[in-house]
C-alpha cells in the first residue's frame, strides 16, 4: 500500500488510527501491539499478498534464531547460530534481490531466474540483521515476546522504505508508550507535510525526468535540458524519499512511536563525506555500525581506512538496486570520501568554506547521471546529449510544455528550497508566536487538501525508495 | 499557552479528520456530475482496487474541477497536458506540432502515391457513371495570428534536421497534386483565404478560443460555398440552405470542446451563437452517398444534402451512419461493416463518394477507406 493512495489516507489510516484508539481505552500495550500488527500485515498483503509468507516465514525463523542463541552459553554454538542468523538474510536478500543479476550473468539472460523482489525486502532485512548484531553484542536484550519482534519488523509506517529503524531505537516504545494529543497533532502535521512534498514536488519534478529519460530515442536535449533534468531527477529523489520518511516518521509520532531522522539537510553539505551523514542517515549509520567500525574503520591507518571506504559504498551502492551501475554509483561515492580523506589527512586543507557546498553538490548530481541510468543504451543516449547540440522535435514538446509553465516554476523554486534550510526556519520562526503557529497549520492543511486533489487526479504515485 | 497548544492540537486533528471524511459527506450531499471526457470505467477486482476507487471516487468531479480552476484561473495554464493555452485561446498540442513542426507530415513520394489510388478510383467512378469528390478542412493554429508559443519558438530554433521539409506541409503537396487530376476537389482553405472578410472577421469566429473544431455558424458557410461547388460544378441536384446565427449563453457542440475538456465546472467566456438552419428549396437527383471523413466533415452540413436514401452511408472517424441515417453504430473495421451492413453493396450502389481530408490527417487519408475499396474492385 502506498502511503500517497485514496486506499490508505482515506480508508486504511483512519480505520487504522480509530481502531487504536479504540484499542488504548484498555490501556494494555499487548492489545495495542497486536492491534498495530494486524494492521501490519493488513498493509503489507494489499498490494503484496504474494510476498507475505516469505515475511512472516523470515519473521518466524529469525524470531527462533535469536531466542536460541541468546540463551545459549557455549560461544561456539552461540556464534554459529548467530551466524546462521546472519546468512539466512543475507540469503533471502540475495535470493529476491541480486540471483537474477548473478543468473544471467553466468547462464546467459534467456535462463535468467526471474524472481519478483518482495516489496521492502532490503528494508526490513537490513532491520533484522541490525537486531541479530545487537543482540549478539548484548547492545540490546532480546526480545521475549513474539509480537514485539514481529512488530518491530513490519510496523508498517516503516516497513517497505524505512528508516531503518534499530530494535534499541523502539524497544522502550514497544513496551510502553503514551501518545498524547501534541504527539498526534505534531504527527499529523508532519505526516501532511510530507505527503504534500511528495505529491506536488517529487512528482512535478520526477514527471520532467521521466519524460526526459524516457524518450531520450527521439531527440537529443543538448548540455542546458539535460543538466536541468538531472537536477530535477536529483531534487525528486530527495524530495520523494525525504516525504516518505516524513510521513512514517509522523505516522509513528501518532502511535507514541519516535523513528530516527533520515535527512537533515543533505544539500547544505560541503563534501560528500559530510553528504553522506546528512542523506539517508539510518543507512549510512548501519553500514557505518555493521560493516565500516568492524573492519576496522579508521583505526587501522589511511591505506586501510580508504579500503574500508569504498568496501562500504560498494555494499552500499549495491544495496540501492541489482544493477552495475548502482555499484559504481557506490564506488564513485566511495571514491570521492577516499580523496576527501586522503586530503583532509595529509594537507591542512578541511572541507568547511561554504564554496565547497557547489562541489559537493556538483559531485552529489554527477552521481545521480550513474544512479539514474541502469540501462547501459539510455546512459550513453544521455550522454551524447550532454555534449552535442540539442536537436528537438514536436516529441520534445510534453517535455518543454510541462518545464515553460508558471505552475512548474512555483514547484521548483518551492522544490529548490526544499534543499535548503528555509523551511525549516520559517516553521521555528513562526512556531513562536500564535498568529505564525496558525498560519503555518493552515498553510500546511491547505497544501495537503490541493496534495489530495493532485493525487485524486493524477492517480498511482509510487515512492521511488519502493523498489530499492 | 497551554490553552492555545491544546487548541492547535485539535485543530490539526479536526481538520485531518475533515480532510479524510471528505467522501462520506461527498456522497451524503451528492457532489458529483459526470466529468466531460472521464477514462471508461473499470470492473471492480482485487488487481485493480486504486483504479477503482480513483475512478469512483466521492466527490471527483467536485475534486477535479476546483483543482483544474485553480491552474487554469491562477496559473493561466491548461490542466489538460494534450491542450495548451496560448494566450486565451487552446490548442490540441497535435495542432501546434503539426502546424510548427510537422508531425505527420509524409514524405513527397507518399503524398503522390495517395493522389495516384484516388485517380485509380478515380478512373473506375467515371466508368460507372459515379463521381468522387475530395474535401479538405483546416486545422486551427492556421488562423492564430499571436506571437508563437514559446515552447515552438525553442524547439523551432534548435529543430532536429531530420525532422525538417522543404517547408511545404503534406497538406500542400496533396492540394497541388488533386489539382494536377480531374478528380472533384474542393479545398476549404483556398475558400477561406479567397474571402477572409466573411469567414475571419465578425462577431463570429472561425475557431472559437476554447475550440479545436471550426465553429458551427462559420463551417455552414463554408459549407454553402461546398454546395455551389456541388451544384455548379459536379452538377449535383442537392437542397439550397441557409443558416441564421443568435446570440446564446451555451455553447453549441463542439463551439467549446477543448474548453469543456478541461473540466473547470465553468462556461466558457466566447460569445456563443446558437444557429438554425433553414431549407431555401429542396432539389434531389436521388443519389446514393458514400461519405468518409472526421470530425470536421460534421460542420459540413452533409446531413440535410444527403439524407433520403437507403444506401448512403456516412463514416465520421469510427461512426457509421446508415439506413437513411436512422442508425449511428462504433465500427473498427471496414471488413466488419461489410458483414454488419453489406458495405460492398453500398458501395456498389452509391452515385457520389465524398472523402472528407482534414489537412493534419493527409498521412491517414479516408482511414483506409480507399486501400479497401481498391482492394476489393472486383466485387464492386
Amino acid at each position: 500500500m502506498v502511503f500517497s493512495s485514496p486506499v490508505f489516507l482515506f480508508l486504511f489510516l483512519p480505520l487504522c488510527i480509530i481502531t487504536y484508539f479504540i484499542v488504548s481505552i484498555f490501556k494494555n500495550q499487548k492489545a495495542n501491539n497486536i492491534c498495530l500488527l494486524i494492521f501490519s500485515i493488513m498493509f503489507y498483503a494489499y498490494g503484496s499478498f504474494d510476498f507475505l509468507p516469505i515475511l512472516l516465514i523470515s519473521i518466524v525463523i529469525n524470531y527462533y534464531l535469536s531466542q536460541t542463541y541468546s540463551r545459549l552459553r557455549i560461544k561456539k554454538k552461540k556464534k554459529l547460530y548467530f551466524i546462521i542468523s546472519i546468512v539466512f538474510n543475507v540469503l533471502l536478500l540475495f535470493v529476491y534481490k541480486y540471483l537474477n543479476l548473478f543468473s544471467g550473468l553466468l547462464l546467459g539472460v534467456e535462463h535468467a531466474t526471474k524472481i519478483r523482489l518482495p516489496i521492502g525486502i532490503s528494508f526490513y532485512t537490513f532491520q533484522v540483521i541490525s537486531y541479530h548484531i545487537d543482540v549478539y553484542r548484548k547492545t540490546v536484550k532480546r526480545s521475549d515476546s513474539a509480537i514485539d519482534f514481529s512488530l518491530f519488523t513490519m510496523l508498517f509506517p516503516q516497513l517497505i522504505a524505512g528508516p531503518i529503524v534499530r530494535y534499541s531505537d523502539i524497544v522502550d516504545r514497544l513496551k510502553k508508550r503514551t501518545t498524547n494529543l501534541d504527539n498526534i497533532s505534531s504527527g499529523l502535521i508532519r505526516f501532511m507535510v510530507g505527503f504534500s512534498k511528495k505529491i506536488l514536488f517529487a512528482n512535478a519534478l520526477g514527471n520532467i525526468a521521466d519524460i526526459a529519460f524516457g524518450n531520450l530515442d527521439k531527440f537529443v536535449l543538448g548540455f542546458a535540458l539535460s543538466v536541468f533534468c538531472i537536477i530535477c531527477y536529483t531534487i525528486q529523489i530527495y524530495l520523494d524519499f525525504s516525504a516518505y520518511s516524513d510521513m512514517a516518521i509522523g505516522i509513528g509520532m501518532i502511535f507514541g512511536f519516535e523513528f530516527p531522522e533520515n535527512f537533515n539537510q543533505p544539500f547544505s553539505s560541503r563534501s560528500l563525506t559530510e553528504f553522506w551523514k546528512r542523506w539517508h542517515i539510518t543507512l549510512s549509520s548501519f553500514f557505518s555500525d555493521y560493516v565500516y567500525k568492524p573492519l576496522g574503520g579508521s583505526r587501522k591507518g589511511l591505506f586501510r581506512t580508504c579500503i574500508n571506504l569504498i568496501i562500504v559504498f560498494a555494499l552500499s551502492g549495491f544495496w540501492h538496486g541489482a544493477n552495475f551501475n548502482y555499484l559504481i554509483w557506490g564506488l564513485y561515492n566511495g571514491l570521492f570520501l577516499v580523496i576527501e580523506r586522503v586530503i583532509t589527512t595529509k594537507t591542512k586543507f578541511r572541507f568547511d568554506k561554504p564554496i565547497l557546498l557547489i562541489y559537493a553538490n556538483i559531485v552529489w548530481i554527477i552521481g545521480m547521471i550513474l544512479f539514474r541510468f541502469d540501462n547501459f543504451n539510455t546512459f550513453l543516449l544521455y550522454i551524447n546529449g550532454l555534449f552535442s547540440a540539442p536537436k528537438l522535435n514536436y516529441n520534445t514538446r510534453w517535455l518543454l510544455q510541462e518545464i515553460f509553465n508558471p505552475y512548474f516554476y512555483a514547484c521548483f523554486i518551492i522544490s529548490i528550497l526544499y534543499l535548503t534550510p528555509f523551511f525549516d526556519k520559517i516553521y521555528c520562526t513562526f512556531l513562536k508566536t500564535r498568529f505564525g503557529t496558525v498560519v503555518i497549520y493552515v498553510v500546511v492543511i491547505l497544501t495537503f487538501v490541493y496534495g489530495i486533489m493532485e493525487m485524486l487526479t493524477n492517480g498511482f504515485n509510487p515512492f521511488i525508495y519502493f523498489r530499492f | 499557552m497551554k490553552y492555545f497548544d491544546r487548541f492547535k492540537s485539535i485543530f490539526a486533528i479536526l481538520s485531518f479528520a475533515l480532510i479524510v471524511a471528505f467522501p462520506y459527506y461527498a456522497t451524503i450531499f451528492k457532489f458529483d456530475e459526470n466529468l466531460v471526457g472521464a477514462e471508461e470505467k473499470v470492473e471492480l477486482s482485487f488487481k485493480n482496487i486504486d483504479d477503482y476507487i480513483m475512478q469512483n471516487f466521492p466527490g471527483r468531479t467536485l475534486i477535479v474541477n476546483t483543482k483544474n480552476r485553480f491552474l487554469y484561473e491562477t496559473f493561466d495554464i491548461s490542466p489538460n497536458s494534450s491542450i495548451t493555452k496560448v494566450k486565451d485561446n487552446l490548442f490540441a498540442i497535435e495542432t501546434l506540432n503539426y502546424y510548427y513542426h510537422g508531425l505527420y507530415n509524409i514524405s513527397d513520394a507518399e503524398v503522390r502515391a495517395l493522389v495516384r489510388k484516388l485517380e485509380k478510383f478515380n478512373d473506375y467512378c467515371k466508368k460507372n457513371d459515379k463521381k468522387l469528390l475530395i474535401i479538405t478542412t483546416p486545422t486551427k493554429p492556421r488562423y492564430y495570428n499571436g506571437p508563437m508559443p514559446i515552447v515552438d519558438y525553442i524547439i523551432s530554433n534548435n529543430q532536429d534536421d531530420s525532422y525538417d521539409t522543404d517547408g511545404l506541409r503534406s497538406y500542400d503537396v496533396f492540394r497541388d497534386e488533386l489539382k494536377k487530376t480531374d478528380i472533384y476537389f474542393f479545398d476549404t482553405i483556398e475558400a477561406i483565404d479567397n474571402n477572409k472578410n466573411k469567414y475571419l472577421k465578425g462577431n463570429i469566429p472561425l475557431f472559437y478560443k476554447g475550440a479545436h473544431h471550426w465553429s458551427n455558424y462559420k463551417a455552414r458557410l463554408v459549407s454553402f460555398e461546398l454546395h455551389d461547388y456541388m451544384r455548379d460544378v459536379m452538377g449535383l441536384k442537392i437542397p439550397h440552405m441557409d443558416a441564421v446565427a443568435s446570440k446564446s449563453d451555451v455553447a453549441m457542440p463542439p463551439d467549446s470542446d477543448l474548453f469543456d475538456v478541461l473540466n473547470l465546472g465553468i462556461k466558457s467566456h466566447d460569445d456563443y451563437y446558437t444557429v438554425t438552419d433553414k431549407m431555401l428549396k429542396y432539389e434531389s437527383d436521388n443519389l446514393n452517398y458514400i461519405i468518409r471523413g472526421g470530425s470536421f466533415m460534421t460542420g459540413l452540413v452533409l446531413i440535410p444534402i444527403t439524407a433520403g436514401y437507403n444506401d448512403t452511408v456516412l463514416m465520421s472517424n469510427k461512426l457509421v451512419f446508415y439506413n437513411n441515417y436512422n442508425n449511428q453504430e462504433e465500427f473498427e473495421t471496414y471488413d466488419e461493416l461489410e458483414d454488419r451492413i453489406g458495405l460492398l453493396d453500398k458501395i456498389k450502389n452509391a452515385d457520389v463518394f465524398i472523402f472528407e481530408v482534414h489537412e493534419i490527417n493527409v498521412y491517414n487519408a479516408t482511414f483506409g477507406f480507399l486501400d479497401y475499396i481498391l482492394e476489393h474492385m472486383e466485387e464492386i
